[in-house]
């Protein structure tokens, strides 16, 4: 077991390698009258450094005279030591940005993990029970419309009915005008209200495919041998689906929810930026919008490491999670 | 008729025209594959519902808009009357000097004029000139004084008078000559007392003179003499209705305060108390105009009509405020017809920017699913390439292809699509190649789901028992892979490839609405719903954003149900 993490550890970091070199080269290809018309523009922000030393700055920290190669080492030894630079449009280093808004962020994903997983498997499950019925073609539509829905129109609509038509919530924000007078209830509550449309876009938008995932695997469960054996025992349909074949579906199922574990902390950009949550998404996406390269590098490293850990999470749950599973 | 031949049509009879018998084979239906899943797939009620929404989508997007009177970025402007005030008449209280000859008036006269009038003198000196003033009628003063009319230069013996001012006869010219040669400062001819001054060889004769008048009235008459223009105001004082000057007789329509100069029956000028200034700088207003306003005020009408120099006839309002006229006029004015409510017209209204919508959506529709197919060819092509390759060969051939997978897959998208788009932006480039590099970054970032899953595919193929077979006979490695590999991996393709469209038409919109992709003057379903990031607009213009969305929801929609019902009619072991 612990050869195979670390097996996996070692491909991981030589893929993060790798990414991170092509995201330093999409960089590097971005011509340099760009770097420099940001610099210009930077150095005219109010209370920000001049042009020359924004230049300079910007040259040493991503090695721009040298080679593409040379300049992604030196890049990477910083990244290693935590050094990803000030952010341009933030004017701020960047590692400061992102801890002033990565817990929005989680608090965001948190709520609508815990939401999609208590809504999608118990549906999931109904509807493969049902096969063909009419709840599994209901689960169906909604499982589809939730994954065709644009998460930007669905947010717009929601707004619309409860922000403008029924004045229920607030457009924007992630606290009220008066939070500072709240007490700590008030304000969780102020704060809580505000998530609730967020949090309802992103777990429709997002419940579509754990809900056809269990169903895809309940029937797959169902069909199987050992429940046959189990309904020729005798056994009550309730045993039989909830405690053989729910098990057995808890496996692929877990594996994917623990694959998307780290994608809590990812930041949903369209929403957040939407209702102006200033979380990791909003933040990085103002920032990117304007051209803020040591926020992109530090974002998409950011994002293809959470991406390789869900990746070694699910394999590493998938050999804990199902005994029959045995690695070499 | 045609149902009664369709009947007996349906009749089972062999080509013989015989009655079928109940076993015969040719009763017996035998379903290719092919069939089979073409059955599954219609029996799926979610499926068809697919296909009719796609169905719809395309004829929608790809005829629509080629039946659609309305281009994708016209412009709907409409021309409004806008009705403005165009001129403004107050009656004047300053004093209006007419020259007798240009400079006649200079303008120490003028002001030292005015202190004379208020304190009721009838002389009064300015510079070096005395003054007189004769009253001709209220606020209306003609003024005289000595000016020098004509300069006598010695020419040969004798002086020679030139003048602006008078005309220079002969007998004039004897008379200063007689002057000068017995001494005399002043000398009279005609009855007019000259004066001489100067010295040497030029003298300056100066005479009492009428050097102009004054008044209060305003004198809109630019084609009269100063003689012409005299009697014209002298007709109004004193009530006359018909006057002569410089040998031409004009007649003089009065009304109160106001008088109207014909010459004929042409008006040629108007002397009122009003003085007519355009509201907006640098408005001319006509001579003719003016006095067809000052007829108006006079008459009391509240409109009239001038027909202008380009031959239009221009109507004119007249709208009285205590002491002052405003002259109002409708003036048409260019607008871009903005956030039109839906009617028969535009039945889905106009957008911010004046284009039809439901024009916008058709074409809109056209550009997401090709762009959606082009992508999705893209990443076929790529994923099915490296896939085959990796699943076909294996070994280290495998591990370097699926090393090159997970790094493409490890690649965030947003960050990448976001950042291109910024310096896109910067660089200003074209709507055009935004769109073709759109398509090219989307497939690039969007192969590997493909080549995982036909690698995954062949290297179960692989070891069956066929492909043994296809070894054994000797077929050559890419007729292998591509005769007899690929075609099993299809249907899996097919069904992945039709969720992957939604999925990219859902990826290009979002970029549109954020105005990283498809930007004006194209038209797409995510830039159409851009406008609600102006919170007015997505209060007040649901029209203008709604149907965008439900078209992008119905079209993936349609997608997702077509690829999920060919995936339940190509994998039927899901059937209990």
């Amino acid at each position: 077991m612990r050869k195979f993490v670390i097996k996996r550890l070692l491909i991981s970091v030589v893929i993060f390698f790798f990414v991170a070199l092509i995201l330093y080269t999409i960089m590097r290809c971005i011509p340099t009258s760009f770097v420099e018309s940001q610099a210009r523009q930077l150095s005219q922000l109010p209370g920000a450094k001049s042009y020359e030393e924004w230049l300079a700055q910007l040259t040493e920290m991503y090695n721009l005279d040298n080679s593409i190669i040379e300049g992604y080492f030196s890049w990477l030894w910083n990244a290693v030591r935590g050094q990803f630079g000030d952010s341009w449009y933030w004017t701020k280093p960047v590692l400061e940005v992102f801890s002033d808004s990565i817990w929005y962020s989680f608090a965001l994903g948190a709520i609508t993990f815990v939401l999609q997983i208590v809504i999608a498997i118990p549906l999931g499950i109904l509807a493969a029970r049902k096969q063909y019925g009419m709840a599994d073609y209901v689960v169906t539509v909604i499982a589809l419309v939730g994954i065709s829905l644009p998460t930007f129109f669905f947010a717009t609509l929601l707004k619309y009915v409860f922000s403008i038509n029924l004045g229920w919530f607030d457009l924007y924000g992630i606290v009220g005008r008066f939070y500072d007078q709240l007490s700590p209830f008030g304000k969780f509550l102020d704060m809580a209200k505000r998530l609730v449309l967020p949090v309802t876009t992103l777990t429709i938008v997002n419940i579509g495919s754990l809900m056809r995932y269990t169903r895809t695997n309940m029937l797959e469960v169902l069909n199987s041998d050992y429940i046959r054996t189990a309904r020729a025992k005798g056994l009550s349909e309730n045993v039989v689906v909830n405690k053989h074949a729910f098990r057995n579906t808890l496996i692929p199922v877990v594996t994917l929810l623990g694959g998307s574990l780290p994608g809590l902390f990812s930041g949903a950009m369209i929403t957040e930026t939407l209702f102006q949550i200033p979380g990791i998404g909003y933040v990085s996406y103002d920032a990117m919008v304007n051209g803020d390269i040591p926020f992109y590098m530090f974002y998409s490293s950011f994002l293809a490491i959470l991406t390789l850990l869900g990746m070694l999470i699910a394999d590493v749950m998938y050999a804990v999670v199902d005994p029959r599973v045995r690695l070499d | 008729m045609s149902i009664e031949e369709k009947k007996t049509g349906a009749q089972p009879e062999g080509q013989d025209g015989q009655q079928m018998a109940l076993d015969d084979e040719r009763r017996v239906k035998v379903l290719s594959p092919g069939a089979m899943v073409a059955k599954r797939f219609f029996r799926n009620k979610l499926a068809m519902a697919g296909v009719i929404i796609l169905v719809i989508m395309f004829i929608f997007s790809f005829i629509g808009g080629a039946i659609s009177p309305y281009g994708e970025s016209q412009i709907f402007e409409d021309y409004e009357e806008v009705v403005s005030n165009f001129a403004g008449a107050t009656i004047n209280t300053d004093y209006r000097y007419t020259e007798a000859y240009s400079g006649s008036l200079p303008t120490t006269a003028r002001t030292s004029m005015i202190l004379a009038v208020n304190n009721g003198e009838t002389t009064y000196e300015a510079g070096e000139n005395t003054y007189q003033l004769t009253e001709i009628g209220e606020h209306c003063y003609v003024i005289s004084g000595t000016a020098t009319v004509a300069q006598a230069d010695r020419l040969a013996g004798s002086y020679v008078l030139s003048s602006d001012a008078i005309e220079v006869s002969d007998d004039l010219t004897a008379a200063f000559n007689d002057a000068m040669n017995s001494g005399a400062t002043t000398f009279t001819y005609d009855g007019v007392e000259y004066t001489i001054t100067g010295s040497g060889r030029t003298y300056y004769i100066s005479a009492m003179q009428e050097l102009g008048f004054a008044t209060q009235e305003i004198i809109e008459a630019d084609g009269l003499s100063y003689e012409a223009k005299k009697e014209a105001l002298l007709a109004l004082l004193n009530g006359e209705t018909s006057f002569s000057a410089d040998g031409t007789n004009y007649t003089v329509e009065l009304d109160d305060e106001t008088a109207i100069i014909f010459s004929g029956s042409e008006e040629v000028g108007a002397i009122s108390p009003y003085s007519i200034q355009g509201i907006e700088s640098g408005t001319v207003i006509s001579t003719e105009l003016r006095a067809q306003i000052i007829e108006a005020i006079a008459n009391d009408t509240s409109s009239f009509t001038v027909t202008d120099a380009e031959g239009n006839e221009v109507e004119y309002e007249v709208v009285r405020e205590n002491t002052r006229y405003t002259i109002r006029t409708a003036s048409s004015t260019r607008l871009i017809q903005t956030y039109l409510a839906p009617s028969t017209s535009h039945w889905l209204g106009t957008d911010g920017a004046g284009m039809d919508i439901l024009t916008r959506l058709m074409y809109g529709g056209r550009i997401s699913l090709l762009i959606g197919f082009v992508v999705v060819i893209l990443e076929t092509i790529i994923g099915v390439v490296l896939g085959g390759i990796a699943g076909y060969f294996g070994k280290w051939v495998d591990m370097l292809v699926m090393r090159i997978v997970d790094i493409f897959y490890c690649i965030p998208t947003w960050p990448i699509l976001i950042i291109l788009g910024a310096v896109m932006d910067s660089y200003q480039i074209g709507a055009r190649v935004r769109i073709y590099f759109m398509m090219i970054v989307l497939a690039v970032l969007g192969w590997p789901f493909i080549a995982r899953i036909v690698r995954g595919q062949i290297l179960s193929l692989r070891e069956q028992e066929f492909m043994v077979a296809a070894e054994a006979t000797g077929i050559s490695v890419s007729r292998r892979i591509f005769r007899h590999l690929v075609p099993n991996v299809i249907p899996q393709l097919i069904v992945q490839c039709t969720m992957a469209l939604g999925g990219i038409i859902l990826t290009e919109s979002t970029m549109s609405f954020l105005g990283i992709g498809v930007k004006f003057p194209y038209a797409s379903w995510g830039n159409i719903i851009s406008s609600v990031s102006n919170v007015f607009v997505m209060t007040n213009y649901w029209y203008c954003w709604i149907p965008a969305g439900f078209c992008i929801l119905l079209t993936v929609l349609g997608f997702n149900f077509v690829g999920d019902g060919l995936r339940d009619a190509f994998d039927p072991k899901m059937k209990r």
